[in-house]
C-alpha cells in the first residue's frame, strides 16, 4: 500500500546538528502513565491520509482512525471494525452496513453512516489517486439512518470488505475546500481509533494518547511514543538500553545481532512486500497524454520497449544471489507479483518458466533483438550506437545502492553498459512521471487483498501508482475482470494468469520479497500479537491488535528500566569517538590558522 | 638590446631559483612541515598509483572473494566490508577519490578567493565596495547547512561535491586576498609603474599577483585539507555519491550497515586513520609553508 522506506532520509540527518532537546523528556505527570516506545529510522511524512505514503504514517492511521471493516487478526479476513455487521443483496450489487453505535469520534462526536458516506464521496469526486482505485465500482452511498450504510457498486465486487479508506469525521473536513485536501495539515487529528496523536515533532518524535471511550474497550496503554532516529545503529542501541520498547525496518545483520540478547525477542516474517527492478517502457501515445496526462515525450532508452531485452535484463540478474548477500535469508527469491505472503494469489512458477541467472541467454536475447557486440568494445550495439542505461537507485536505502551495484555488474557481463546513480525518492518520483529514467530500484508493500499491488502495472495508473508505463490490453481486462468474480478460486486463477503475462513481459524484475524485521522487549511487555496469527509481523501490519493487546509485564518492571542504563561504550564506540575528536581537532586547527592569518594581514 | 633582455631574465630566474632554494632550506628544519610532506607523498602516491596496486575488478561486487564482515586475516589484511570486499582495497582506491575531490574543490575555491580578492581589494568605488560585500555575505552563511543543502538539490557526483565545497570555502582566501593586495597597492613601486603609464592588468599580473601568491599558495594547502573534511563529512551525511568509494562515503556505509553495533572496528578505522592523517599532513605542511613565507614566524 504504501512506498517502502526502510533507511533513513538525508533529511533526517540534518536534524542530528540540531540538538534532540525535546525528545524524550516526555513522562510526566504524578500518575506514571503506562508509555509504549517505538523505535523509527522513518518519519511520518504527513498527518493527511490524501497525502501520506510513508509507512510510518500509516501506521498512525491504523491507530488513529478506524476503517470501516477491518482485516482479522487470524487471518486477515474481514471483520468488524466500526460495521458491526454487514449484509449483501442476491446478485451482490447492494452492500448495507451495520455501524457499531458507540463509536464515538476523538471529539465526542458520534460517528454517524454520514461520516463515511462523505469520506467516500469526497474520495470519488476528487478522484483522490491513493485511494480512488479501492472505490471505483462504487455506484450510490446512502446514509437511511445514522447507523445504516447501504452502498450499491456498478457491478459485482469482491472489494467491498476490504477497502483500505480511514474513515475521516465529516464535520472537520467538510470545512477544507477541495483545493486544500491535500495540503491540509490536519492538526489536532480527530479520529475514531484506540490512540489520538497529540504532538508531532518532525525527525523527534510523535507521541498519541489513549483514546478512553474507544467502542471496542480502552488499551492498557495510556500514551505510545514514536521516537525518530537519524540512524539504525543509534536506534539500536537505544533499544539494547531499554530506550524503546519495539524497533523495526533495520538492516538484516543489526537484526540478526540482537539474536540471544536477553529480555529480547526477534521476529522475521514474511511481509506481503517486494524490491524490483522497475523499467521505463513508456510509449507516448495521444491517450495517455489526453487522458492520463503522460508525458509528451520518454526519455527512456527505447531498448526497453522490446520485451526481448527486458527479458534480457531478467536473464542476467540472478536474484537468489541477492536475496543471499543482502537479505541474507531473510526474506525469500523474487519471481512474480503477487507475494507469497498472500499465498492465495501467488503464482509460483514452473522451473521451465523461471527467467534465472544466465548471461549467455540474456545475450542470445539482446542478439534476437539486434543488440550485438560489432566493434568489440564489450558493449552490444545496434545501428552504432552502445546500449546504454542508467540505473536509479535510492539513496535513503542502502539495500538498494548495494543492489544496484550487483544489478550494474551483471548486466555489463551481458555486455550492457549500466551508470548507476543514487537519488532521493521525491527525484525518483519526479523522474518516473516525467519517464526521464531507465531502470529504477525500488519496493512496494501489498494490501491483504491483491488488487492494489495489481494495479500498479495498470494503463489506468498511469501518473499515480504506475511506474513504469506498461500497459498490456490483456492484462487490463483480466484486472477489471478479477474484481467481480466472486467465486475466489477462479479469481485467483486470473490473477495467476496476470502474473505470468508480467512475469514475461517484464516490466518489472522482482529481486526479493523482504521479510519484515522487528525487535521487541519481552521483558517489559506482554501481549505481542502476531497478525496473520503464527506467520506476520506484530506491528506494522493491518489492524492494532498489538496496540490493544499490550500490557507491561509489572508495575516496577515497566518503570524502573529507564534508570539502569548499562553504560558501558564498546571499544568501537570508543574509536569512533577518538578518531571524530581528532576530525574535529584537525579542522578546527585549520580554521584557527586561516583565522589568524586574517588577523595579521 | 636582446642579449641585455637575456641578461635580465638570466638573473630574474637566478634569483628566484636561489629563492626556492632558500625557501627549502628553512622549510627542510621545519620538522613538522617535514612529517607532512612525507606523510603526503605516501598518500598522493598510493592515490596515483591506485588503479596499478589494486585494479578496479577487485572492488566489484560480484566479484567478491571474502566472507561478509570478516576480521583482518592474512588474506584480508584489514578485514571486509558487508559485502565481502576487501577494506584495505577499498581504502586504497577511496585514497583517489578523496584526494581528487580534495583538490578539485581546492582548486575552485582559490581561484575564485584569489580573483574576488585582488578585484575587491584593488578597485576602489562599488567594484570593491560589492565584490567586499558579497564576500561578506558568504562568510557569514553557515557554511555546513549551504554545503548540505546545496548537495542535496544537485544529484550526487564527485564534480558536484567538489564544486559545493569550493563555492562554500572561497570567502575565507578572498578576505584574506584583499587585506594582501590593499597592502601591497600602496607600494611605491605601485605608483612607479603606474606613473610609468602602466594599466590595471598589467600592474595587476605583474606586481600585485606575485606578492601575493605565496599567500595563496600557503592558504591553498590549507583549504586542501577543509575541502578533505568537508568531502569526508558530506558523504558520511549520505550526500555523496554512494557509487564511487572514498573514504567519507566508506564511513557511511560502514555507520549504515552497523558496524558499531557489530563490532566491525576494522571498518571505520582505516578510512578514519587515513582522513586524520592526511588532513593533519596538510595542515602541518601549512604551518611550515607559513614560517617560510612570513619571516615573523620564525622565531616560534
Amino acid at each position: 500500500m504504501k512506498r517502502l522506506s526502510m533507511v533513513l532520509v538525508a533529511g533526517c540527518l540534518l536534524l542530528a546538528l540540531v540538538p534532540a532537546g525535546l525528545a524524550g523528556a516526555q513522562d510526566g505527570g504524578g500518575d506514571e502513565p503506562v508509555v509504549f516506545r517505538i523505535g523509527s529510522v522513518n518519519d511520518l511524512d504527513s498527518l493527511n491520509p490524501f497525502k501520506a505514503v510513508e509507512a510510518p504514517s500509516y501506521e498512525l492511521f491504523e491507530l488513529q482512525y478506524s476503517l470501516l471493516v477491518g482485516f482479522s487478526q487470524k487471518d486477515l479476513s474481514p471483520t468488524p471494525s466500526l460495521a458491526e455487521s454487514w449484509e449483501t443483496s442476491e446478485g451482490g450489487l447492494t452492500w448495507t452496513y451495520h455501524l457499531n453505535p458507540e463509536a464515538q469520534w476523538h471529539d465526542g462526536e458520534p460517528v454517524t453512516s454520514e461520516d463515511v458516506k462523505y469520506t467516500y464521496e469526497r474520495i470519488i469526486e476528487e478522484e483522490q489517486g491513493l485511494f480512488i482505485d479501492y472505490l471505483r465500482q462504487v455506484e450510490t452511498i446512502e446514509a437511511p439512518d445514522p447507523e445504516t450504510l447501504v452502498i450499491t457498486t456498478k457491478e459485482p465486487s469482491v472489494q467491498m470488505l476490504s477497502i483500505w479508506v480511514p474513515i475521516l469525521p465529516k464535520h472537520i473536513w467538510e470545512n477544507v475546500p477541495e483545493d486544500e485536501t491535500t495540503s491540509f495539515k490536519n492538526d489536532p487529528t480527530i479520529g475514531s481509533g484506540p490512540f489520538q496523536a497529540v504532538e508531532w515533532r518532525r525527525g523527534q518524535f510523535l507521541r498519541l494518547k489513549v483514546n478512553p471511550d474507544f467502542y471496542r474497550g480502552a488499551p492498557e496503554v495510556d500514551e505510545i511514543i514514536f521516537q525518530f532516529y537519524d540512524n539504525p545503529d543509534t536506534m539500536v542501541q537505544a533499544f539494547k538500553q531499554g530506550e524503546v520498547d519495539y524497533i523495526y525496518g533495520l538492516p538484516t545483520r543489526l537484526f540478526q545481532s540482537l539474536d540471544g540478547e536477553e529480555g529480547v525477542e526477534t521476529l522475521s516474517s514474511p511481509a506481503p512486500g517486494f524490491t524490483e527492478l522497475g523499467m521505463n517502457t513508456y510509449e507516448p501515445t495521444p491517450e495517455a497524454i489526453d487522458k492520463y496526462g503522460a508525458p509528451k515525450t520518454s526519455e527512456g532508452h527505447p531498448a526497453l520497449l522490446d520485451t526481448r531485452v527486458r527479458q534480457a535484463i531478467n536473464w542476467a540478474i540472478d536474484e537468489a544471489e541477492l536475496t543471499d548477500k543482502i537479505l541474507l535469508g531473510e526474506g525469500e527469491v523474487g519471481s512474480t507479483l503477487v507475494p507469497p505472503a498472500l499465498a492465495k494469489y501467488h503464482l509460483e512458477l514452473d522451473e521451465s518458466q523461471v527467467m534465472g541467472f544466465d548471461i549467455d541467454r540474456s545475450k542470445e536475447l539482446l542478439a534476437e533483438a539486434g543488440y550485438k557486440d560489432t566493434d568489440g568494445n564489450g558493449v552490444v550495439d545496434k545501428g552504432g550506437e552502445d546500449l546504454e542505461l542508467r540505473l536509479f537507485a535510492r539513496s535513503e536505502s542502502t539495500d538498494t545502492v548495494d543492489a544496484a551495484r550487483y544489478i550494474q555488474s551483471w548486466l555489463e557481463e551481458a555486455g550492457i553498459s549500466v551508470s548507476t546513480e543514487a537519488v532521493s525518492d521525491n527525484k525518483l518520483t519526479d523522474d518516473i512521471y516525467s519517464a526521464e529514467y531507465d531502470l529504477f530500484i525500488w519496493g512496494y508493500g501489498s494490501d491483504p487483498d491483491p488488487d492494489f499491488i495489481l494495479s500498479v502495472l495498470t494503463c489506468s495508473q498511469f501518473m499515480y501508482w504506475s511506474d513504469t508505463f506498461w500497459c498490456d490490453e490483456d492484462y487490463q481486462s483480466m484486472y477489471e475482470e478479477q474484481k467481480t468474480q466472486l467465486d475466489l478460486d477462479q479469481r485467483a486463477d486470473t490473477i495467476k494468469e496476470m502474473q505470468a503475462i508480467a512475469y514475461q513481459a517484464s516490466p518489472y524484475v522482482i529481486l526479493f520479497y523482504d521479510n519484515s524485521l522487528e525487535a521487541y522487549r519481552t521483558d517489559k511487555w506482554t501481549g505481542w500479537t502476531r497478525q496473520p496469527e503464527g506467520t506476520g509481523s506484530v506491528l506494522f501490519n493491518f489492524g492494532p491488535y498489538t496496540y490493544e493487546n499490550l500490557e507491561p509485564v509489572s508495575a516496577e518492571g515497566g518503570a524502573a528500566a529507564g534508570g539502569t542504563s548499562t553504560g558501558g561504550s564498546s571499544p568501537a564506540l570508543l574509536i569512533v569517538g577518538v578518531i571524530a575528536l581528532f576530525i574535529v581537532g584537525s579542522g578546527v586547527v585549520a580554521f584557527m590558522r586561516k583565522g589568524s592569518r586574517e588577523d595579521r594581514a | 638590446m636582446s642579449s641585455e633582455l637575456l641578461g635580465v631574465r638570466a638573473v630574474k630566474r637566478q634569483r628566484r631559483r636561489r629563492a626556492v632554494i632558500e625557501s627549502w632550506r628553512v622549510y627542510r628544519r621545519n620538522l613538522l612541515g617535514m612529517i607532512g610532506l612525507v606523510i603526503l607523498v605516501f598518500f598522493v602516491a598510493i592515490a596515483l598509483l591506485a588503479d596499478v596496486i589494486v585494479p578496479k575488478e577487485r572492488l566489484s561486487v560480484t566479484g567478491a572473494t571474502g566472507e561478509a564482515f570478516a576480521p583482518p586475516s592474512a588474506g584480508y589484511p584489514l578485514g571486509t566490508d558487508e559485502l565481502g570486499r576487501s577494506i584495505l582495497d577499498l581504502v586504497i582506491q577511496g585514497s583517489q577519490i578523496s584526494l581528487t575531490v580534495g583538490f578539485i574543490a581546492t582548486i575552485i575555491s582559490m581561484v575564485i578567493g584569489s580573483l574576488i580578492g585582488i578585484a575587491a581589494g584593488y578597485f576602489e568605488g562599488w567594484t570593491g565596495a560589492v565584490l567586499l560585500r558579497l564576500t561578506d555575505w558568504f562568510l557569514v552563511i553557515p557554511f555546513l547547512p549551504l554545503a548540505i543543502v546545496l548537495a542535496s538539490l544537485l544529484t550526487p557526483s564527485l564534480l558536484v561535491i567538489a564544486f559545493v565545497i569550493g563555492i562554500t570555502t572561497w570567502p575565507g582566501t578572498a578576505r584574506l586576498v584583499r587585506a594582501q593586495v590593499l597592502s601591497v597597492k600602496q607600494r611605491p613601486y605601485v605608483e612607479r609603474a603606474r606613473a610609468l603609464g602602466a594599466g590595471d592588468a598589467q600592474i595587476i599580473s605583474r606586481h600585485i599577483l606575485p606578492n601575493v601568491f605565496p599567500l595563496i599558495f600557503a592558504n591553498t594547502v590549507l583549504v586542501v585539507a577543509i575541502a578533505i573534511l568537508t568531502e569526508t563529512t558530506l558523504s558520511f551525511l549520505g550526500l555523496g555519491d554512494p557509487f564511487s568509494v572514498s573514504w567519507g562515503t566508506m564511513l557511511e556505509f560502514a555507520f549504515e550497515a552497523g558496524s558499531i553495533s557489530l563490532g566491525a572496528w576494522w571498518y571505520l578505522v582505516p578510512p578514519g586513520v587515513a582522513i586524520v592523517l592526511v588532513v593533519l599532513a596538510f595542515t602541518m605542511c601549512g604551518y611550515a609553508l607559513d614560517e617560510v613565507l612570513d619571516p615573523r614566524l620564525r622565531s616560534r
